[in-house]
């Protein structure tokens, strides 16, 4: 196995959440699409991390961080969308126009 | 020099002259609220001490010294090589005296303004304070600090108390200006880093600038970015169009300080840093200012002589007159430039009176068109009389100051630019034209409008007013040697530099001017 | 590398997060008034600021390092960046302490959520190691995204919150895409030391320059976002306009400190090296953030939005410093410290203006103001002022300080540019002005009540009032210092 794959496993995975971001119009698809990215991410620190024989294993690590961190940032996300759902029975962001983009 | 004058030397006088109006500014704030009759005493007495400075200053001159004199220097910041520097030579000299000169008698002729008096009159004395500055400061940071701090007080004279559509002519004079000065320091970044190339550190000061060998290219776009910035305050042709809303729009005092004064620090930004840090730039571009010069002269003029309203008629014949000291500038003459420096003063003079007298006539009848005038002089005999006197110095009529300023300009114009110096001429009479033509159609002849039957005439107040200007428009034409004794030695050393650094020749009276051709030919 | 000085590495952020806790446990146990917060929450700022100021007075210079394996860098940088967000973070709860008075028991939580960001900035700021960094970077975003919605009965609050989440969340996958580009390309994730990122790129054989490229792009892509510099700046004059009007001035003064702060140390010391592929991109996004920010600002009705624009632009100015690479980054750090300050100032004037709870803040507002509240409107006017870069003020010190940098740097073009923006700029700040002083209130207009100002905002003023002026008329000293605090 050449690391390749893995690069193009990350960059599909990523260039899908990125294409979700910016076509999807409810808010809870939008973040579904940035869980993408961070996937791809992952998939990337690990190849990398073991490709590279790091003793100290910082791929491996960093992966770890970025799943804790994405579990609070999908928290907070939520949160808000519910908020923004309770005050407008909608959580489609295209309906956020109350101010101009 | 003997003990006495040296020690007076050293006493920061400059920076007091720049201080004192400064803190006469934060006295009117700090004045309560309900002593309101107190702020036009306290802002006066400042503006009258800062002009005893300025004579002081005007007595412990050295005549007959080129060079800077009374200089102030401080290293502020090592690493960018800024210093508080100041200095004044002859022409800076004039211009101080004139800014001192101007300001009580524009607070003295402020007592129309009723709302936000304390604000007024601190915008005023803050103003007095830039402007103070910009012309003693010999460091170019300070110089463009003063220069563009200037504008704000400027900018709420005219917004505030202005006429009708003062929020439109405030806007336009602000950004204008802004746009210009904006150019101008990246030109003046640009220099003390080029500068910093060659002495090994950068420096802003303005004396060791003229050791710095800039070569032609950078010289050019330089003395684009200066040229620019002190054209649109001059103003030089194309860039004048703020001028004539600013004027009509701005109070009667706003409009004479800015007539008498602002305007100068264009012509006086032209003399101190064009010509001297850019000669060959300088050499070459002649043509085209001198062009845009008469442009302006003839322009201005025409366009004045059209004009309905009295004060954009003055407004215009700013134009028409700054021209004048454009040209004779640009001439690169011994007498042109003495012309020019002398003509900027009596500009000062008599369109800061002439403005003055608007605003009389104005807080009287509350218009502007002279076609709601007519026959005033039977009513309002000192009045008219008193116009009629200003408009002749206007027009340049011996013995009064505006001929010496313009004969000296077109002398020296006509020694080296001899076809524009004709040209220029015609905006001599065209300035009799419009002036006199005002005149006759105000103040001659038959009462044509019932209202103005009872005006009354010049208050003691008014004549105050007017009486030094007067005298002062007297004097320097009878008597212009000792404004001339003191510019000449300054204007020498400019014209001196510009032989140095490039070979361009003077040209004098009784010498070929085109030497370096004559020589080239085998 | 002693042991109390490994704990002493992170000792602010320990401070910061004591506090919060602190607070958090107080409000539960014992229910007290608004004070006691204040008490715990101006404890661990002080004691945060006095860590930080004896980092700096040990650490500046020579005498710097790395701790926790490379994880955390104490240098003049990361002092320097605690002295300004520590204080700042301060006086942002002041401005908005009528704000978090009036939300009831909530008020704890929005303290501690400043607390919270303030830490997160400084971590990102003294970061010596991406994993570092994404974790301040996270700290910092999520406490403010929930600070913009905190009035969350407001739908312009929640929208901005839910805009600036949306687009944080994605600048951060973005930025983190990047961090494992540069990682693939260069083995490691540490900025300093032995098989550090900066030793790698020093050397001369490069494996992978394309993955390290894209690694670089999108990194400064990431934080640009951060930063708000154009054209990834769509997400900030929503969340500015949106965010309750209390909030909005740490918010914008913070962000774009601790982006900087990020943004900067990634640059200069950590792709050091590379700086000839960056210098460009950089100097590129500094045009187009003053380009863009000065003309959709001109057309702007609402003084929130019309800051927001602002802040684009400001962010090219301060961009516009680190195009000179390492020596621009005592230029940056003026610029921004003195910038963090009007804007603060600004918008805690608009808060009293509009309501420290409204979003908007309509032009309409601002009518007559300085007859209504002439003190108000003499603030406004200076920090309006300092952001054209009028002399006198600090906002002309910054400027000719970035400008001197870009044309030492050879960036010429660049300052020119900017130049003409700034005088475009005038236009808009100006316009403030003029419906502050020149314009009176239309017939019937409703205005909202007269504005209330609480002390700490009167506090907040007098500060930012004071250092516009003191670092107007005399910034030598603070840029001397500032020359120190540069990273490892």
């Amino acid at each position: 196995m050449t690391v390749n794959q893995f690069l193009i496993l990350g960059a599909l995975l990523f260039s899908l959440g990125v294409y979700g971001v910016l076509v999807r119009r409810n808010a809870v698809a939008v973040l579904l699409s940035i869980e993408l990215m961070l996937a791809a991410v992952n998939i990337n620190l690990v190849a990398f991390g073991s490709l590279l024989g790091d003793t100290l294993h910082t791929g491996h690590i960093f992966a770890l961080f970025v799943i804790t961190v994405a579990a609070a940032e999908v928290g907070i996300g939520l949160a808000i969308v519910i908020l923004i759902f309770r005050n407008r029975s909608s959580a489609n962001v295209d309906e956020l126009d109350l101010m101009k983009w | 020099m003997d003990a006495p004058l040296r020690a007076a030397m050293d006493f920061p006088i400059l920076s007091v002259i720049v201080l004192l109006p400064a803190v006469g500014g934060l006295m009117v704030l700090a004045l309560p609220r309900r002593r309101g009759e107190l702020v036009l005493p306290v802002a006066l007495a400042l503006s009258l001490i800062t002009l005893g400075a300025a004579c002081w200053l005007l007595a412990s001159f050295e005549t007959g010294v080129a060079g800077f004199q009374f200089e102030e220097q401080v290293i502020w910041y090592e690493p960018w090589g800024v210093s508080y520097h100041l200095g004044v030579d002859g022409i800076s000299l004039l211009m101080v005296l004139l800014t001192a000169f101007l300001f009580p008698i524009a607070l003295l002729a402020s007592t129309s303004i009723t709302t936000r008096v304390r604000g007024y009159f601190a915008s005023m004395l803050f103003l007095e304070a830039g402007i103070l500055g910009v012309f003693v400061a010999l460091d170019l940071l300070v110089f463009f600090a003063f220069w563009e701090v200037m504008l704000v007080p400027m900018y709420f004279i005219i917004g505030i108390w202005g006429g009708e559509r003062r929020i439109y002519a405030a806007l336009k004079f602000f950004l204008f200006t802004a746009l210009g000065s904006a150019l101008m320091l990246a030109g003046i970044l640009a220099l003390a880093l080029t500068a910093g190339d060659q002495l090994g550190r950068p420096t802003f000061d303005f004396v060791e600038l003229l050791g710095v060998d800039l070569g032609r290219a950078a010289q050019f776009w330089l003395f684009g970015a200066f040229a620019l910035s002190f054209g649109i305050k001059v103003p030089v042709f194309p860039l004048h169009t703020w001028l004539p809303d600013a004027h009509v729009e701005a109070p009667t005092a706003g409009s004479v300080i800015l007539a008498g004064v602002l305007l100068k620090m264009g012509a006086y930004g032209l003399i101190r840093f064009n010509l001297t840090l850019f000669p060959e730039a300088t050499v070459d571009l002649v043509p085209l200012l001198a062009v845009l010069a008469v442009i302006g002269i003839i322009y201005g003029a025409v366009v004045a002589t059209v004009q309905k309203d009295i004060k954009r008629l003055v407004a215009y014949s700013s134009v028409s007159h700054l021209g004048f000291v454009v040209l004779g500038i640009f001439a690169l003459t011994s007498q042109g430039l003495q012309g020019g420096v002398i003509q900027m003063v009596n500009h000062g003079l008599t369109t800061g009176a002439l403005f003055l007298l608007v605003g009389m006539i104005y807080e009287r009848r509350h218009t502007r068109q002279i076609a709601d005038y007519g026959g005033l002089a039977t009513v309002m005999p000192l009045f008219a009389g008193a116009f009629l006197f200003v408009s002749l110095a206007s027009i340049g009529l011996p013995p009064l100051n505006g001929f010496v300023g313009e004969f000296l300009v077109l002398l020296g114009s006509y020694l080296s630019l001899p076809g524009y110096a004709v040209a220029a001429s015609l905006g001599v009479v065209l300035a009799a034209v419009y002036l006199l033509w005002a005149y006759q159609r105000m103040f001659t002849g038959p009462i044509t409008v019932e209202a103005n039957r009872g005006l009354a005439d010049l208050g003691f107040r008014e004549v105050a007013l007017l009486a030094p200007i007067v005298a002062l428009v007297l004097f320097l034409g009878i008597f212009p040697k000792p404004a001339l004794d003191r510019v000449e030695p300054a204007v020498q050393g400019i014209l001196d530099r510009i032989e140095m650094t490039t070979d361009y020749q003077v040209p004098q009276f009784g010498i070929e001017a085109d030497l370096p051709e004559a020589e080239a030919r085998p | 590398m002693n042991g109390s000085l490994t704990f002493l590495s992170v000792a602010p952020e320990i401070a910061l997060a004591a506090a919060v806790v602190l607070l958090l446990l107080v409000e539960v146990t014992f229910k007290p008034r608004a004070w006691a917060w204040a008490v715990v929450a101006g404890a661990g700022l002080a004691a945060g600021t006095a860590l930080s100021a004896w980092q700096w007075v040990a650490h500046r210079g020579a005498d710097t390092g790395t701790f926790w394996n490379g994880m955390i860098a104490v240098d003049g940088f990361a002092a320097l960046a605690g002295l300004l967000v520590f204080p700042l973070a301060g006086l942002g709860l002041m401005s908005a302490w009528r704000l978090a008075a009036s939300q009831g028991r909530r008020g704890a939580e929005f303290i501690a959520l400043v607390l919270l960001a303030a830490a997160g900035a400084h971590l990102m700021a003294a970061a010596a190691d991406f994993i570092m960094l994404f974790i301040g970077l996270e700290v910092f975003s999520l406490s403010l995204y929930v600070l913009a919605g905190f009035t969350r009965e407001r739908v312009d609050a929640d929208e901005a919150s839910l805009k600036y989440f949306l687009l944080g969340a994605f600048a951060s996958a973005v930025f983190l895409y990047g961090v494992a580009l540069v990682f693939a390309a260069t083995g490691s994730t540490t900025f300093y030391g032995d098989g550090g990122i900066a030793d790698y790129l020093a050397g001369t054989v490069i494996f992978r320059p394309g993955v390290l490229l894209a690694g670089l792009a999108l990194l400064l892509v990431g934080l640009a976002f951060k930063v708000s510099a154009a054209p990834f700046h769509v997400w900030a004059p929503d969340v500015y306009q949106g965010a309750p009007g209390g909030v909005t001035g740490f918010l914008a003064a913070a962000a774009k400190v601790a982006g900087f702060a990020a943004l900067a140390r990634v640059l200069t010391a950590v792709l050091g090296a590379r700086a000839d592929d960056w210098v460009p991109a950089v100097a590129v996004l500094a045009a187009a953030s003053v380009v863009v920010g000065t003309l959709l600002a001109i057309v702007q009705d609402d003084v929130k939005r019309l800051l927001a624009y602002s802040s684009v632009a400001h962010a090219g100015f301060i961009l516009t410093a680190l195009v000179a690479g390492r020596g621009g980054v005592g230029d940056m750090w003026f610029y921004l410290a003195t910038y963090a300050v009007q804007v603060l100032g600004a918008f805690t004037v608009a808060a009293a203006v509009s309501g420290d709870r409204a979003g908007r803040s309509p032009l309409a507002h601002w009518a007559g103001l300085g007859r209504r509240a002439p003190w108000l409107a003499a603030a406004m006017t200076l920090m309006l002022l300092a952001m054209a870069g009028i002399p006198l003020t600090a906002g002309f010190a910054g400027k000719v300080a970035v400008f001197r940098a870009a044309i030492d740097a050879g960036y010429l073009w660049l300052v020119i540019v900017a130049v003409l923006a700034t005088v475009a700029g005038l236009f808009f700040y100006l316009r403030v002005i003029v419906a502050m002083y020149l314009a009176s209130p239309e017939e019937g207009a409703s205005l909202p009540a007269s504005p209330a100002v609480g002390w700490g905002a009167r506090f907040v003023l007098a500060v930012a009032a004071a250092a516009t002026l003191v670092f107007g008329i005399a910034p030598w000293p603070l840029l001397e210092v500032l020359r120190d605090a540069l990273p490892l």
